[in-house]
């Protein structure tokens, strides 16, 4: 069945890693996202032109690195994504070949990745408790 | 699923991007909070466009779609003018308005298309 599918399968996750993007400035899911951040981002020059006095200004500035770290975290959960979408098709590629040790690797790949990405989720939201 | 992306799509997706770093910049080196304000209003009317579009990259392509993003980037070279007389907001606003003009019209086009093939 594994080796019947494979190279479908094979297909279908490197097109979705391809879709999800290796970066974020060419044309794909991760370029979106972080403009999206840049666009939040740039919305505040309004505000701190506005801002009247340096607390003011402070707590937009602080906004600005809020959106900073926000967009870097998202970009970076992506990139794990990404990278366990490449690593499921080689999981899946092994398995057809009969090759448990490969399975294995492949699997540990994903694994770290998603624990990486649940760290970093974790690590952001307790940051963004702090400061409020 | 589709194979690749649409390439005219692909372009119209740059074309979109590029002028969005333009208005950030702009907005960078606004010295009038009003300023600021009236292009970053342009620039998430921009970046609306820039997410349907990504939405649309595995759309097939038409002769019709291509004329269309063709317009677009004709357009391109106005609106950049429009961005540098900055201070002049009422015509940049109306430079804005033109380019998105034509590209909603070649999005509408999209969406009307088929998803490409495997």
């Amino acid at each position: 069945m594994a080796l019947a599918t494979d190279p479908q399968i094979s297909k279908i996750l490197n097109l979705l890693a391809a879709e999800i993007g290796d970066d974020h400035t060419n044309v794909c899911l991760r370029t979106t996202i972080y403009r999206v951040w840049n666009t939040e981002k740039d919305a505040l020059g309004g505000p701190f032109l506005k801002a009247s006095d340096q607390t003011g200004k402070k707590a937009i500035a602080q906004q600005y690195a809020t959106i900073l770290a926000e967009r870097a975290a998202e970009d970076e959960s992506l990139a794990g994504l990404h990278h366990s979408l490449l690593a499921l098709a080689d999981a899946h590629h092994a398995l057809a070949q009969g090759n448990d040790a490969s399975v294995l690797a492949s699997l540990t790949v994903i694994v770290n990745d998603l624990q990486r990405s649940h760290d970093l989720y974790a690590q952001f939201s307790s940051d963004l408790k702090s400061k409020n | 699923m589709a194979t690749s992306q649409n390439q005219t799509l692909v372009t119209l997706y740059k074309s979109l991007c590029a002028q969005q770093d333009a208005l950030s910049s702009a907005i960078q080196k606004a010295t009038d909070a009003n300023v600021a304000d009236a292009i970053s209003t342009e620039n998430y009317e921009v970046m609306h466009r820039i997410v349907l579009v990504q939405n649309l990259l595995f759309q097939a392509d038409s002769p019709e779609l291509q004329a269309s993003v063709k317009a677009v980037k004709d357009a391109s070279g106005q609106l950049e003018s429009a961005i540098a007389n900055i201070q002049r907001v009422t015509d940049f606003i109306n430079g804005v308005s033109s380019y998105l003009e034509l590209v909603d019209k070649a999005i509408d086009l999209a969406k009307t298309l088929a998803p490409l093939a495997a």
